[in-house]
């Protein structure tokens, strides 16, 4: 029952420190600070329990076994990670999405092809995804333009990988 | 392997079964990303609780116990198979991703021109109606776009209660182009 307890326990503390934190002040690196805030609880968690030995762990309601720690420490990544790919539709407006709420507000009559362009500019679409990677480092501005970092090129590759294996084109 | 560690490993297995059935299916169908991704659940989900289910044979805890752990491993393994549902629209449906490929296959430098001739709103629009379109989100009739389901509006409001609650705003920030980025 213990990693049960302790694994839904770490996720709630990690979220209430997130929704106070963030409505007090927007932190510049939100990923980072996302995975700090949901890793810490569990880390830490079976860090002390491992310090302190089975007795001492079982005396005060802790884990006791490795396996038991693992348990924890996976439920949470596995939350933390789930969180912070949907965070990203929470950060960034997700095209599908405002493209389907104009078309549900403008009812049964429907909306024009012309009326959803005017919602997909530029402006909301594009430019905002390069500030995005700009104050994320993947890329940097130079020469007038913006070159790609070791960072975004690791980033590319990765997905890159996955996307061969499957087979799949360019996507966007 | 003692079997508490069978148990603690069990929503990897399902996952590792997932990825390589998802992969399989995806290639062999070519036309049905969605559905290589519901196998792949699937089976790993399957895996999940077989290996869970075994460990807990083996085990001497109790049954509550057992429960819990079983509990522990399918939450486990869903916010997995969720991230790597998103893991795979990333590279799918990802602007940032979009953006960066293009500045890789352009040899690794573009500007904001060079950019927009190769990736452009009018795009994405095009792509994402198509899409919309092809799930049945969306219908066309007499050259207006209804709703089709309800579905991608409901996530849209959700996702719109956790903006406000989190970044007290309903839509983003614009960066036009007058702005440097």
């Amino acid at each position: 029952m213990r990693p049960l307890l302790w694994g839904i326990a770490c996720v709630a503390i990690s979220f209430a420190i997130h929704i106070i934190l963030w409505r007090w002040r927007l932190p510049e690196r939100h990923t980072r600070i996302l995975l700090i805030l949901f890793l810490a609880p569990p880390f830490a968690l079976a860090g002390c329990s491992l310090i302190v030995g089975r007795h001492y762990a079982a005396a005060l309601r802790l884990l006791v076994a490795p396996a038991e720690c693992f348990e924890v420490v996976l439920f949470d990544i596995a939350f933390a990670l789930a969180y912070i790919i949907t965070y990203s539709a929470i950060e960034a407006d997700s095209p599908s999405l405002v493209l389907t709420t104009a078309i549900a507000d403008a009812g049964p009559a429907g909306a024009l092809e012309s009326d959803l362009v005017k919602l997909a500019s530029d402006d909301v679409l594009i430019r905002p995804r390069i500030a995005d990677l700009l104050r994320d480092q993947l890329v940097i501005s130079h020469d007038a333009g913006f070159a790609i970092t070791a960072k975004g090129r690791r980033l590319v590759r990765i997905i890159l990988l996955a996307r061969s294996l499957m087979g799949a084109g360019k996507g966007g | 392997m003692p079997p508490a560690w069978i148990i603690a490993l069990a929503p990897l297995a399902g996952q590792m079964a997932n990825c390589v059935l998802q992969v399989i299916v995806f290639r062999l169908r070519r036309n049905g990303l969605l559905r290589s991704i519901i196998i792949g659940f699937g089976a790993g989900g399957i895996v999940t609780v077989t290996v869970t289910a075994c460990g807990n044979r083996l085990s001497a805890d109790s049954d509550t116990d057992n429960l819990a752990r079983f509990l522990v491993n399918m939450l486990t393994f869903g916010a997995l198979g969720y991230g790597y549902f998103h893991f795979i629209n990333l590279g799918e449906t990802a602007r940032r991703i979009r953006i960066l490929r293009e500045i890789v296959e352009a040899g690794g430098w573009l500007d904001e021109a060079g950019l927009l001739r190769r990736y452009n709103a009018a795009e994405i629009l095009h792509v994402r109606l198509a899409r919309l379109l092809r799930s049945r989100q969306i219908t066309a009739r007499n050259g207006r776009y209804v709703l089709g389901s309800p579905t991608m509006v409901t996530m849209a409001r959700m996702i719109g209660l956790l903006k406000r609650l989190l970044l007290r705003r309903e839509r983003e920030r614009i960066v036009a182009r007058s702005e440097p980025v």
